[in-house]
């Protein structure tokens, strides 16, 4: 079924794959007809190439853009997230201390709008402050700003129920470009909204914060645009998350813009009608979210469960040992490729490839069977090569294609592509 | 040195060297449809008739230089007839981020049947013709449309056709529209379904690409298409044109995005 935004280049007519997907085609089929099955029970939020949030339909897939890389393709999160925090649009609902003033919708981030706030007290600290409901857990922290008071510095802190600090961020002005001094937790990520420019023409920023363990219990989340109580100043801000993390993250995660705040489980998988051959397996994605992912990033003739079958071949990110794994499965016997690199990090491209050879037989043959390549941005590959002889399945585990199988926190997935034979990671790269 | 590239792969990896290019950064010859009007300056534009842009027409000279036997230049040549059989997709490595669409028309050759030791550099001329002869970026622009909101398009400096989502969001209730105005405000065109409502998590896909609308019903999982539902008057799809500056719409408290690829001229 075709459901528009078709805007595949004609190599889908000359297709060298047994399967080939681009992100850019925009497209719920596969370049070589396979069609794309996505599962998400919620509404959730993805970033245009104009730098601006809009709202995707629940049990439909989030086309997005990521600006370092240029990436443009389909966000893919496999695990469930709850923002905490239960006002995440602006301040309307917070309460204010010292009576600092707000300008609602003063920046333009598409659904979302930041609020001005302004201080303007020279001797006390003009605030905003939510009571949160926390959980015995570490958060990851992260709100939308735009240029504030260029000699006065801005602060965030979340303090739980104890009551303790566990986060207390300092947000240092630089022109239009923030930074953050950290008293309390570690700083993640500041990262630059493409294109958008507030209306006094400064760019947008989302900065994210690594909490320390809070308890369960009451806590309090507090944004001030100055931190000093002496001092006067202005920050344009919005679109505060307070989510669980999953470990190894270190990023957010996509932003949730509801007071309910649930965003589903994504899944996407194809089906696969071809029968296990001599093959190469080729994804490239943006990392999102994590410095390492954890799990099964692409499965072929996986059924989706955490669990490997009989006959499927995956790429796999190895979070306790930090490599990627290629492994293919059959007779209960897992035959692996593992290929050892420092961790991609947050918004990296990463490009993973799989040749599954048919070994044959119990003899040792010249030609390993599995062999494993991974480029970070576009670097030199590095490769690997593993497993004794495989005899290949007659059939695949399972009749799908997955992206993104247990507990991966997130990525952008730009292209998936699997062709008959050996190829090298370049051909993968310009072949279709 | 990659010069041009054929569905993504260097024509070099086919064992030629380009020596000419003519007519890939040529603006595309327009033919509009205009009416003179004896004692008024300049001409009119006739209303309701779409301005016509010819073929771009590519010759591309190159030699073959790296056989050492009449079979192994057949084979490459083979290899690239094959690459360029049905529609092709172009692009240079002066930005290898548009492309343009074409058909082979032409492949004629010199020398290439004599043996590769009398005549090292056999020559060959291509030539490609895209009846399309825009360029068009190979990456999605894709906009948010918020509820209530007209935003801007950038454009290229050629018309386009996207795809609208409306999607119910957060206080969107009554007709499902989309409305095209120009830089200052006038409307352009509308798309109006008739007999669609939206349910929370519902939504609908404006395809002006394809020229369908399909409606997704989140209560059963379903896509149906309601193209049908479109109202006939003044409801073709959408072209967005860079000399309207357009802006976009959504009615009703609907929200949703836009996704397009920018065109160029040249």
């Amino acid at each position: 079924m075709s459901r528009g935004a078709i805007f595949r280049t004609p190599t889908a007519l000359r297709s060298l794959a047994l399967f080939a997907w681009d992100g850019r085609d925009n497209e719920d089929v596969a370049r070589t007809g396979q069609a794309l099955t996505f599962v998400r029970n919620d509404p959730a939020w993805a970033m245009g190439t104009e730098g601006k949030l809009f709202r995707v339909q629940e049990d439909q897939p989030r086309f997005a853009y990521h600006k370092a890389t240029g990436a443009y393709g389909m966000l893919i999160e496999p695990t469930a997230v709850t923002n905490a925090c239960t006002q995440p649009k602006n301040f309307a609902s917070w309460t204010v201390v010292n009576s600092p003033s707000r300008v609602a919708a003063a920046c333009d981030l598409g659904v979302l709008k930041l609020d001005y706030l302004t201080d303007d007290s020279g001797s006390l600290q003009e605030y905003y402050s939510l009571a949160q409901t926390l959980a015995a857990a570490q958060y990851v922290v992260s709100l939308y700003i735009s240029r504030g008071y260029t000699a006065n510095s801005g602060q965030i802190t979340l303090a739980d129920v104890t009551p303790t600090t566990r986060l207390d961020a300092q947000i240092n002005w630089t022109g239009d470009v923030p930074s953050l001094a950290m008293t309390t937790g570690t700083a993640l990520q500041v990262e630059e909204v493409p294109n958008v420019l507030s209306p006094l023409g400064y760019k947008v920023y989302r900065i994210s914060m690594l909490a320390v363990s809070a308890s369960a219990g009451a806590g309090t989340l507090t944004v001030r645009p100055v931190k000093t109580a002496a001092s006067t100043g202005q920050m344009y801000a919005g679109g505060v998350q307070v989510e669980q993390i999953t470990t190894g993250q270190t990023g957010p995660r996509s932003y949730i813009h509801l007071a309910s705040g649930v965003r589903a489980a994504e899944t996407a998988y194809w089906s696969i009608a071809f029968a296990p051959v001599a093959l190469t397996l080729y994804t490239s994605f943006v990392n999102l979210g994590v410095a390492e992912v954890a799990g099964t990033i692409i499965g072929l003739g996986h059924d989706g469960t955490g669990t490997q079958p009989n006959g499927s071949l995956v790429l796999n990110r190895e979070i306790a040992t930090g490599r990627f794994d290629a492994i293919y499965k059959s007779g209960g016997v897992s035959y692996t490729a593992q290929r050892s690199l420092t961790a991609p990090t947050y918004g990296q491209r990463v490009e993973l490839r799989a040749v599954l050879r048919a070994g044959g037989g119990a003899a040792a043959t010249a030609t390993a069977p599995l062999t494993i390549g991974v480029s970070v941005n576009s670097a030199a590959e590095t490769t690997a090569d593993g497993g004794p002889p495989v005899v290949l399945d007659s059939a695949w585990g399972s009749s799908r294609l997955y992206a993104g199988v247990g507990s991966i926190p997130g990525f952008l997935l730009e292209a998936l592509k699997v062709f008959p034979g050996a190829l090298t990671m370049a051909e993968c790269r310009s072949k279709w | 040195m990659a010069t041009v590239y054929l569905n993504g792969e260097a024509i070099e990896n086919y064992g030629v060297i380009v020596t000419g290019l003519t007519d890939w950064l040529d603006v595309p010859r327009t033919e509009y449809p205009v009416v003179e009007i004896p004692g008024a300056p300049g001409v009119r534009l006739v209303g309701g008739i779409a301005p016509k842009s010819s073929p771009r027409q590519m010759t591309m000279t190159c030699y073959l230089n790296t056989a050492a036997t009449l079979a192994e230049r057949r084979s490459k040549l083979a290899a690239l007839a094959l690459a360029c059989r049905g529609l092709i997709e172009w692009s240079t490595s002066e930005d290898t981020n548009r492309a343009c669409y074409g058909v082979l028309e032409e492949g004629a050759g010199r020398g290439i049947q004599e043996e590769a030791l009398a005549n090292p550099f056999a020559l060959l001329t291509l030539r490609f013709t895209a009846h399309d002869p825009h360029w068009y970026q190979k990456v999605p622009t894709l906009l948010a449309l918020p509820s209530g909101e007209r935003v801007s398009l950038p454009l290229g400096s050629a018309p386009c056709r996207g795809v609208i989502t409306i999607n119910h969001g957060e206080s969107g209730s009554g007709t499902v529209e989309a409305v095209l105005r120009d830089k200052t405000g006038t409307m352009l065109q509308t798309l109006t379904l008739t007999g669609v409502t939206l349910a929370t998590d519902d939504s609908v896909v404006l395809d002006s690409i394809n020229f369908e609308a399909w409606r997704y019903l989140a209560a059963t999982n379903t896509w149906s298409n309601v193209t049908a539902n479109l109202t006939t008057a003044g409801q073709d799809f959408f072209v967005f044109d860079p000399l309207d500056q357009p802006t976009l719409a959504l009615s009703n408290g609907y929200d949703g995005s836009v996704a397009y690829r920018k065109a160029e001229q040249l």
